[in-house]
C-alpha cells in the first residue's frame, strides 16, 4: 500500500473517530426516522462514503447527499448537508497536515480534504440561497448566492469571474420578493448586463420556477503524467429545453447556467503550478534514469569487450555499477511521485440550470416538460413547490429525470413545441418518437419498436 | 560503496515515506466561545457574536437618555429588522437574542422588553381566558398587550475581495445597530461594530 494512502487512511480514521463531524452527527434519531425510506436508502451510501472517508471527501459527501435531499424536496436535510459543505469550504486550510501533504511531490493531491472547484463551490452557495429562499428567509438567501457569486470570482480570466449571471438575478428577486423594488433593479441590471435575454419580471410576478437537466461535467486528468485537470460535459442527455406550465399557461424556461462551461473557464490555479513541479519533478527524475540505464548498458559491454580483450575492464565495471545505482535511484523517485490531478467532483450536479417567472395561482401544480434540442417534448414531470411560509413570492422547482434513453410523451397535447435551438447537436435528436398520445401507450410503442429491432437483429444475425 | 548504496536506500525510503504525521483523533471538548475555534474562516465566529454583543450591551447601558428615563421605555428586540446583507448565511438570533438577553439582565428593571414574535401566543392565550376556559391567571388582565417605545433595527454588510495574485481573502464585516423611536421614527441610539479578517488558504486549495 502507498504510503500516501498510509496517511490518508489514518487521517481519515482520526477524522472518522471524530463523530461530532461526520455527516450522520447533522440528525439525531427522530429527525432521521422522519424520513421517507427512499429517502433513507437514497442517503445511506454517502453516509457510509463518510464514514469510510472521513474529513478527506466529508465536503464533497455532504455536497452529493445534499443534491439527493435537496431534489426529493427534504430541504431541511439538504440544508444540513449543504451548510457543512459550507463550513468545509469556507474553513481556511493553513497548516493543515493534508493539504501539506498534498503538496509533497510524492503524495497526490487527491489526499487533500475535499473543497471543491470554484463551481462547485458556488452550487452550494445557489442550492441553500434557494432552500432559504424556499421559506422566505431573503435575507439568508440572498448570502447564499452572493457566496456563490464569491466563489465565481476564483477564475483566472477577468472575463469569467463573477459571470454567474443566474445569481446575480437571484439576488434581485430576493430583494423583489421583500418589496424592495429600487434595489431589485439594480441587482436586474447587473444580471442583464451578463445575460440580456434574462426577463424584468412582469408585475404581480411571485412566483420562481427552476428546473435542472443533464449531469454534471466530468473532471478528467490529462499530459503526459496525469498532471493537467481537465473538463468534458456529462453523458449528453436528450432533454436540452424546459418549459413551465403553471394552471393552463406555459411558460418557456430560459437556460441560465451551464455548468461545464463555468467549470471549464476557471483557468489556471496555484495548485496546477504544483502538479507541474512534479511533473517537472519527475521527468527530470525518468531523463536522468534513461541516461543512467544507457550509460550502464554501455559500460558494462565496454567492461565485457576489454575482458574479452585480455584488460581488467575494473574502470568500466566501476563506471557501470555507479551509473546502475543513479538509475535505480532516480526510477524509485520517478516512479514514486504523484502528479496526478485531483479529479474527485460532485457527480449529481446538473448540467444545465432553467428558469422562468410566473405568478402562482392556488390550485395550480406546476409541472416542468422536457423538451428535446429540436423543440419536440419528451416528457413531463410534477414539481415541488413551496410558497415561503406567510411571505408573498412561491418557488418551484424540480430536477429532470432521465429516463435511460427512454422517454414517453406524458401529456403531450397539453405542451406547445419549443423552438428548435441554434447550433443544435443532431446526435442529440430523438428521432424516432413514438407518435402517442399518453405515457401508457408510448410505453407500449417503445415495447413494440424494441421488440421489432430485437427481431430484426436475430433475423440478420440469422442470415449471416 | 555498499554503504553509500545503504544510505541512498534510505534516504529514498525517507523521502517516500510518510510526508507527515497524522493528527491524532480528537474527542468532543467544550471550548470557550470567546475563543478562535480551530476551524476558522474570514466569517461571523461564536468570538465576534460574543464581543459585538457585549459591546453593545455596555454601550446601551451607558446612555443616559434610555437608562434614566422616569418609566422603563419598552423595546422591541428581535431580528425581525435586522438585515442580513453579507455573503455570510447567518442566524441572526444568535445575535440579537444573545443582545436582548444580557441587556434585559443588566438592566434589572430599567428597561422592558416586548416580545412581538410571541404575539400570536398571547393572543390565543388572552383569549382563553376571556372565554372563561381558563382562570385570569394572578397578574390580572390587560386591556391590550404592551406597545413598544423602541425597536431594534440593524444591519449586517460585508464586504468580501481576493487577490487574484496570492489568493488571499479578506472579509470587512460591519454590524450596526439601531434603536427606532416607534412614534417618530427618530434613531435614538446607534452603535457599530466592525471587524476585518484575512487569511490564504494553502496552495493545493488555489
Amino acid at each position: 500500500m502507498p504510503c500516501w494512502r498510509l496517511v490518508a487512511l489514518v487521517l481519515a480514521g482520526a477524522s472518522a473517530a471524530q463523530a461530532a463531524d461526520s455527516l450522520r452527527a447533522l440528525f439525531d434519531g427522530d429527525e432521521w426516522a422522519t424520513l421517507t425510506p427512499a429517502l433513507q436508502t437514497e442517503l445511506l451510501p454517502w453516509l457510509g462514503n463518510d464514514d469510510r472517508d472521513g474529513a478527506r471527501n466529508r465536503v464533497l459527501n455532504a455536497m452529493e447527499a445534499g443534491s439527493v435531499s435537496f431534489a426529493r424536496g427534504e430541504l431541511a436535510f439538504a440544508e444540513k448537508f449543504f451548510s457543512r459543505a459550507q463550513a468545509g469550504i469556507e474553513t481556511i486550510y493553513a497548516d493543515d497536515p493534508a493539504a501539506q501533504a498534498a503538496r509533497s511531490k510524492f503524495v497526490p493531491e487527491s489526499s487533500k480534504e475535499f473543497k471543491g472547484d470554484p463551481y462547485e463551490r458556488a452550487m452550494v452557495g445557489y442550492y441553500l440561497g434557494v432552500i432559504d429562499l424556499s421559506r422566505g428567509d431573503y435575507d439568508n438567501a440572498r448570502a447564499g448566492f452572493r457566496f456563490a457569486q464569491l466563489q465565481d470570482t476564483m477564475s483566472a480570466s477577468e472575463t469569467y469571474q463573477d459571470d454567474m449571471a443566474l445569481m446575480q438575478y437571484l439576488v434581485a428577486w430576493t430583494y423583489w420578493c421583500e418589496g424592495s423594488e429600487l434595489s431589485a433593479q439594480e441587482e436586474w441590471t447587473r444580471a442583464r448586463q451578463r445575460r440580456a435575454d434574462f426577463p424584468l419580471p412582469e408585475r404581480g410576478a411571485n412566483l420562481l420556477l427552476l428546473a435542472e437537466t443533464g449531469r454534471a461535467p466530468i473532471k478528467f486528468s490529462a499530459g503526459e503524467y496525469k498532471e493537467l485537470l481537465q473538463y468534458r460535459t456529462g453523458p449528453l442527455a436528450l432533454q436540452q429545453q424546459v418549459a413551465f406550465a403553471v394552471g393552463a399557461q406555459q411558460i418557456n424556461g430560459i437556460a441560465a447556467e451551464d455548468l461545464y462551461f463555468q467549470a471549464s473557464t476557471r483557468g489556471g490555479s496555484a495548485v496546477a503550478n504544483i502538479r507541474e513541479g512534479k511533473a517537472s519533478f519527475r521527468r527530470t527524475a525518468d531523463t536522468i534514469a534513461n541516461v543512467g540505464s544507457t550509460v550502464t548498458n554501455v559500460a558494462a559491454g565496454t567492461s565485457i569487450l576489454q575482458q574479452v580483450n585480455g584488460d581488467s575492464g575494473s574502470q568500466m565495471t566501476k563506471v557501470a555499477a555507479v551509473a546502475g545505482v543513479v538509475t535505480i535511484v532516480s526510477a524509485v523517485f520517478g516512479n514514486n511521485t504523484e502528479t496526478q490531478a485531483d479529479t474527485r467532483y460532485w457527480r449529481n450536479l446538473p448540467a444545465t440550470i432553467h428558469f422562468a417567472l410566473g405568478s402562482i395561482s392556488p390550485e395550480a401544480k406546476p409541472e416542468v416538460g422536457a423538451f428535446a434540442a429540436d423543440g419536440k417534448v419528451l416528457q413531463s414531470q410534477a414539481m415541488w413547490l413551496r410558497s415561503g411560509g406567510s411571505k408573498k413570492c412561491a418557488l418551484a422547482y424540480a430536477r429532470v429525470q432521465e429516463r435511460d434513453g427512454q422517454w414517453a410523451q406524458h401529456k403531450a397535447a397539453q405542451w406547445q413545441a419549443l423552438p428548435r435551438l441554434k447550433n443544435a447537436d443532431s446526435s442529440l435528436l430523438p428521432t424516432n418518437l413514438p407518435e402517442a398520445t399518453d405515457e401508457g401507450d408510448a410505453l407500449m410503442e417503445m415495447v413494440r419498436q424494441m421488440r421489432q429491432t430485437t427481431s430484426s437483429g436475430n433475423n440478420s444475425g440469422a442470415t449471416k | 560503496m555498499k554503504t553509500k548504496l545503504m544510505l541512498l536506500a534510505m534516504a529514498n525510503i525517507m523521502l517516500i515515506g510518510c510526508a507527515s504525521a497524522p493528527p491524532k483523533s480528537k474527542a468532543v471538548t467544550y471550548q470557550d466561545v470567546r475563543s478562535q475555534g480551530q476551524v476558522t474562516g474570514v466569517g461571523v465566529e461564536s468570538q465576534d457574536i460574543v464581543t459585538v454583543s457585549d459591546t453593545m450591551v455596555r454601550d446601551l447601558l451607558a446612555d443616559a437618555g434610555l437608562m434614566k428615563s422616569e418609566r422603563a421605555p419598552r423595546i422591541i428586540m428581535d431580528a425581525e429588522y435586522f438585515k442580513n446583507e453579507g455573503t455570510q448565511r447567518i442566524n441572526k438570533n444568535l445575535i440579537v437574542d444573545r443582545l436582548r438577553i444580557n441587556l434585559q439582565r443588566a438592566a434589572k428593571g430599567k428597561l422592558q422588553f416586548v416580545s412581538r414574535e410571541s404575539a400570536d401566543m398571547v393572543n390565543t392565550e388572552r383569549q382563553l381566558k376571556r372565554d372563561g376556559v381558563t382562570d385570569s391567571g394572578t397578574a390580572g388582565l390587560t386591556k391590550a398587550q404592551a406597545g413598544a417605545d423602541y425597536r431594534l433595527v440593524g444591519r449586517l454588510s460585508t464586504l468580501d475581495s481576493r487577490s487574484q495574485s496570492s489568493g488571499e481573502v479578506e472579509r470587512y464585516t460591519q454590524m450596526s445597530f439601531e434603536l427606532i423611536d416607534l412614534e417618530s421614527s427618530v434613531s435614538v441610539w446607534a452603535n457599530q461594530y466592525e471587524m476585518k479578517k484575512g487569511g490564504l488558504d494553502d496552495a493545493v486549495y488555489r
